[in-house]
Order: C-alpha cells, then sequence, then structure tokens
C-alpha cells in the first residue's frame, strides 16, 4: 500500500486554541440550540473542559447505540457502524468543510508516530526548524479560516440578531440561515488569496516535515541495514522498467506470430 | 445550567424537536450490517486480469436480446466504477442491460505504491489497449464503442485519438477536456478543483506525489468535501436525520457512504501528469500533451461522439466538458445535458432514466 500514516495530532494545541475563535462564531447557534447560557469564552481551558464534555456524551451515546443496535460485534470499517459514529461526533461541526482538509493535509503529512523505536529521535526532530514552521503554519491557516467564521457570525446577526431577541422564528429558520451564510462565506474564503496562500504553506510545512523526518528514520534503518523507503522506491522504478521491457518484447514477438493485433499508434513498445 | 457545563445533548436535539427522530434514526442506523449495503450486484464475469487490473463483461439479462455492439465503461483512477452500479434500482449497468446493451467494465483495482511509476500512457496505451483487445478479439469485431466517465472520460479520449480505427463511438460523461474551463463558469461554487490545483506551484505538487509515492486517496477525497462545506458540515446530522426515517434512504446513503469511502490511491507518475499537464498547464485542448511520445490531437477523434455533462457540476464545471464541441474532428457530435450535479448524473433516478435511454437510442442509431 502507499504510505498511509495513522492519524497522530500534534498540532492539537493549536487546535484547541482554534476552538475559541470557531465557538465564539458559533456562539448565537449553540445559543439558539440549547436555549441555555453559554459557557464562558474567553477562557480556552473552560472551552476544552466543555467541548471534552460534549464528546464524553456523545461517545456514551456512541456506545449505548452500537450495543442496542448490534454493531458492537461488527468490525470498525463497518459503513453503519463509521456513519452512526460521524453522526455522533461533535467534532463533525468543527470541520466545517474547510478544516477537515486541513486535518487530512496534516495527518498525512506529519506521519506515524514511532515512539517505541525512536522517542530520542522524534523528540530531536520536534526540536527542527521543520516543525517550529509546521506549527506556525498551521495556526496561520487557522487564523485565516476563523476570520471567515467571524464574518458568517457578523452576517448571521444583522440577518437574525433581532428576531434572536424577540424569540421570532424558529430554531431550525435560524440554523438554516446559518447555514445558507456559512456555505456563502466558506466557498468565498477557499477562493481568497489569503487562504490559498495558507494551504499552500501548511502543505509545504508538513512535506518538508515529512522529509525530514523520513531523512532521520532513513539514517537510523541505514545504521542497522534495514531497507530504506528510498531504496525499496528504487527497485519499485527498476522493476516498472523491466516490466515495460519485457512486455515490449513478448508484444513484438506476438505480432510477428500474428497471435495479437497489431498496434499501429503506440510508440513506447505496449 | 452551570456557565461551563455541555449543554445536555437531550435537550439540545429537544430544542430542535427532533429527539425522536434523532434517536430512532440512530437506533436504526445501528441495526444496518454490512451485507445490506453491498455495492455492485449485478452479476458479471471475469474476461481478463493484468496485475491489479480486471475486464468484466456484464452478464445480459435473462430474455433480453443484445441489441449493441460491445460497450466498455472506463471510470476513472479517482474513485470506483462501483459508482455505475450502487444500488439495483438506479444502477446506469442495470438499465443499460435492460435495453440489450452488450457491457463491458475495467476496474483499475486499488494501486499502491508499487505502482507509483504507472503514467496516464501505460494505462491508455497498456491496460486500456489490452482490454479493447480482448472484448474485439472475444466479439469477433473490429471496433467497439467506449463510454468513458470523468478521469476515464479523458483515458477514453485520449485512447480514442490515437486509436481511432479501433473506436467505433465514443461517449464521455462528466469529462473534463479544457481544465481550465471553469473560467468561464459564473456559478462561484463551481471549479474549486481547478482552482486549487492551480494555487499549488509544480513543486508542490511533486513533493506531495513524492513523499507517499501515490496521490493519497484521502486527499481527493478532503479536497471533494472542501468543494461543498456546508453539505460536509450537515451531512452526518441535518442530512441523514433526513433519511434515516426511511429504511431504504437511509440504505442509499450508506451505499452512497461505501462509495465515497472506497478512495484508491491515484498512482504518483500518472497524478502528476494529471495534475500538472492537465490541471495547471491544459495540454490537453493545446495540442501538446504527449501519450507515449506523440502529441495527442483532439482533431483524430473523427468517430461519432456524445458528450454528457451536468449542468451543476461543481467538480467539472461544464464549460470543461462542452470545449470538445470545438476542437473534436467528427461531423457526428452530440451534447446531452442532465440537471443536477457531477454524481447526481449516475445517483439521480431522474438523470438515470435520461442518461440510459439516450445513450442507448443514441448507440442503436449508430449500429450499422
Amino acid at each position: 500500500m502507499s504510505d498511509k500514516p495513522t492519524a497522530s495530532n500534534p498540532l492539537m494545541d493549536a487546535w484547541l486554541a482554534g476552538q475559541k475563535a470557531f465557538l465564539d462564531a458559533q456562539a448565537p447557534f449553540w445559543q439558539e440550540l440549547s436555549q441555555g447560557s453559554l459557557p464562558d469564552t474567553s477562557d480556552p481551558d473552560q472551552l476544552s473542559i466543555l467541548f471534552r464534555r460534549v464528546n464524553e456524551q456523545c461517545r456514551s451515546l456512541f456506545d449505548a447505540m452500537a450495543a442496542i443496535g448490534g454493531l458492537e460485534d461488527e468490525p470498525e470499517e463497518n459503513v453503519a457502524r463509521q456513519t452512526l459514529r460521524r453522526m455522533l461526533d461533535p467534532m463533525q461541526f468543527s470541520y466545517a468543510g474547510v478544516d477537515e482538509v486541513n486535518q487530512v493535509l496534516l495527518n498525512l503529512v506529519e506521519g506515524t508516530d514511532v515512539p517505541d523505536l525512536m522517542e530520542l529521535e522524534r523528540q530531536r526532530l520536534k526540536a527542527t526548524r521543520e516543525w517550529a514552521v509546521l506549527k506556525r503554519e498551521g495556526t496561520e491557516y487557522r487564523a485565516v479560516t476563523a476570520m471567515a467564521w467571524a464574518r458568517v457570525y457578523r452576517r448571521f446577526l444583522e440577518e437574525v440578531g433581532e428576531d434572536l431577541a424577540s424569540g421570532t422564528g424558529s430554531p431550525y429558520q435560524h440554523f438554516e440561515t446559518w447555514l445558507r451564510i456559512a456555505n456563502d462565506e466558506l466557498i468565498r474564503m477557499q477562493r481568497s488569496e489569503e487562504y490559498l496562500d495558507a494551504q499552500r504553506r501548511v502543505l509545504r510545512a508538513g512535506l518538508n516535515y515529512r522529509e525530514r523526518e523520513r531523512k532521520l528514520i532513513e539514517d537510523w534503518c541505514e545504521t542497522r541495514s534495514i531497507p530504506t523507503r528510498s531504496e525499496i522506491d528504487d527497485l519499485h522504478g527498476i522493476v516498472y522498467g523491466l516490466r515495460k521491457e519485457v512486455r515490449a518484447l513478448k508484444r513484438q514477438v506476438a505480432e510477428r506470430h500474428g497471435t495479437v493485433r497489431k498496434r499501429v499508434n503506440t510508440a513506447n513498445g505496449t | 445550567m452551570e456557565r461551563n457545563e455541555a449543554p445536555d445533548l437531550r435537550s439540545v436535539l429537544e430544542n430542535l424537536g427532533t429527539a425522536a427522530d434523532f434517536l430512532e434514526g440512530a437506533g436504526r442506523l445501528a441495526g444496518i450490517a454490512d451485507k445490506d449495503v453491498e455495492v455492485a450486484t449485478t452479476p458479471k464475469e471475469l474476461v481478463f486480469r493484468q496485475e491489479k487490473v480486471s475486464l468484466y463483461r456484464y452478464r445480459p439479462i435473462e430474455g433480453v436480446e443484445v441489441r449493441t455492439g460491445p460497450v466498455l465503461i472506463v471510470y476513472g483512477l479517482i474513485g470506483r466504477y462501483t459508482m455505475i452500479d450502487l444500488q439495483e434500482d438506479r444502477s446506469l449497468v442495470r438499465n443499460l442491460l435492460l435495453r440489450g446493451v452488450d457491457l463491458y467494465v475495467v476496474d483499475w483495482g486499488h494501486p499502491t505504491r508499487a505502482d507509483q511509476n504507472l503514467t496516464l500512457d501505460d494505462y491508455v496505451n497498456w491496460y486500456l489497449a489490452d482490454c479493447v483487445d480482448q472484448i474485439l478479439d472475444r466479439a469477433g469485431r473490429e471496433e467497439i464503442s467506449i463510454l468513458g466517465i470523468c478521469e476515464g472520460g479523458v483515458l477514453s479520449t485520449l485512447y480514442a485519438a490515437q486509436n481511432g480505427e479501433r473506436v467505433k463511438n465514443l461517449i464521455l460523461t462528466i469529462t473534463p477536456i479544457d481544465f481550465h474551463g471553469d473560467l468561464r463558469d459564473t456559478d462561484g461554487s463551481h471549479g474549486f478543483l481547478n482552482v486549487w490545483t492551480r494555487s499549488l506551484d509544480d513543486s508542490d505538487i511533486r513533493k506531495l506525489v513524492d513523499t507517499f509515492g501515490n496521490l493519497s486517496g484521502e486527499i481527493t477525497a478532503s479536497i471533494f468535501q472542501m468543494m461543498t462545506p456546508v453539505k460536509t458540515l450537515t451531512k452526518y446530522n441535518r442530512d441523514l436525520l433526513a433519511v434515516t426515517a426511511n429504511e431504504e434512504s437511509l440504505l442509499n446513503f450508506l451505499r452512497m457512504e461505501k462509495w465515497l469511502a472506497d478512495r484508491p490511491d491515484h498512482p504518483g507518475a500518472g497524478a502528476l501528469q494529471w495534475l500538472i499537464e492537465l490541471y495547471k498547464e491544459n495540454r490537453l485542448i493545446k495540442g501538446t500533451f504527449e501519450l507515449s511520445g506523440k502529441p495527442v490531437c483532439l482533431e483524430a477523434l473523427t468517430m461519432p461522439i456524445l458528450n454528457v455533462y451536468a449542468e451543476h457540476d461543481h467538480i467539472i464545471p461544464s464549460p470543461c466538458s462542452t470545449r470538445l464541441k470545438e476542437l473534436a474532428g467528427t461531423d457526428d457530435y452530440t451534447e446531452l445535458a442532465l440537471p443536477g450535479g457531477h454524481v447526481g448524473v449516475y445517483v439521480s433516478r431522474k438523470c438515470q432514466g435520461i442518461l440510459s435511454s439516450t445513450l442507448f437510442e443514441w448507440l442503436i442509431e449508430r449500429q450499422k
């Protein structure tokens, strides 16, 4: 298989900070939903506790539902099980169609933690310039998306602020309005130079970090005579070239003996 | 509620007036096993296999006369061909078989890092060419009709442009030809894939592919999700709730989920051609895209062409597809605009009906 780094998330700190901006922007939405008072959004620690509790509630609900439906015995890749988990995952809201991409990009470029094997090396890696750049770019990327959410919040208040204050309109209507505004603003943001630049920089930083990590791992492997990723890739390249040559030769022989259709337009010997 | 207390989930749902629906829906969801949501179930037989590539022939439906020559369905390397046969009542495959089309499909499999050097040339002039030869030998024919889908439409176009003598008809659906066509689309929500790719330097793309060997399916999936930000936001709550009351709708939702989750990695060398030479440099319409060392000339497409596109396609904006009309060398060019979006062409019941009947009639008229 291709490299499938696991979902390690060393940018959790930056993410938690991002939650503050996110919750600030969504405050009226949650207020409308819960019809209760909001937490103190100026305190990141309290926000973390709040989010943890919501997550715990949802996890409990998932476990209960899975047990009732018999899903607990199904494999993790069961599509209904995965969908139920997403349905009960409050993080789905925070991804909001833009940060999910960032998460995937970051997960992919950050790669797998190998804690037992190379703890010291890993620590060293996190002290590198590439790591610092990755953290900075990740934070700046989230700042750009947070600004878009702030614009959503502002527009939402402009459009329905009075209704909210007077209790006019249903939560469903407000929810739909919120979604429409969010869609407009997020799509507009995605096409802005600012956003594209921030995403390009976070991607580049992640790949540079990954490159650094690979070199470190390969150095470690070489000292222990373990084949490296680069060596295996070289091997794939050689096998690919040989496959093409063998195929071209077989084709020539078969065409000469008239056992296959002649191809007039292909030039690569296939 | 205390200020730092998490809002009680049940009270939140009750405020939405959907608590009962939510719990009932979640309960229904929890009772569904994987076997309930199988996809691509139309019977087919393996004709030919080469490495990870498989060619299948769909079994004709009993009692239905085969009325056309062989038609080969070519899906892209992004996503799986199972989209055309997601469920029995919304299956392009079944709809065509019911009308008497002799149908084949090529399955590219799941490329791995060992396949990172495969180029578009290899897919067109190696695997696809072998599949076509296999079908022609088997059917005792000299020509075949090809039905390309999305990136598979591009592969089909490349093949047809260089192997015109083997292609009787070319049918393209939601296929990009002019990769900068998004610039002529006035809908601001369309074409983000084009914008995103152009925003990257070539070196970024090379590094992205080099780092993982291939273009990761996870990356492409996330880009697709990014294109519809609020849809992604509401998918597993509002949208899912809307379908959970009806078991059949819920199963359809899950089948689509299954297809979405099955996103293979795109072989690296081919991905570089796809992203840099096509998406960024737009070489296909300039006549500078080379396959097997020879430039691909769209004027060489002299066979009948049916070009199907979606009017509200946010992934392949319609101007990207319709540009073919100006560039193809054929005198027999037909366009079919379908309502809805990219995937809707294959999963919307309405589109399915229009597509399969138009496609069949168009084919029958060109059987002689």
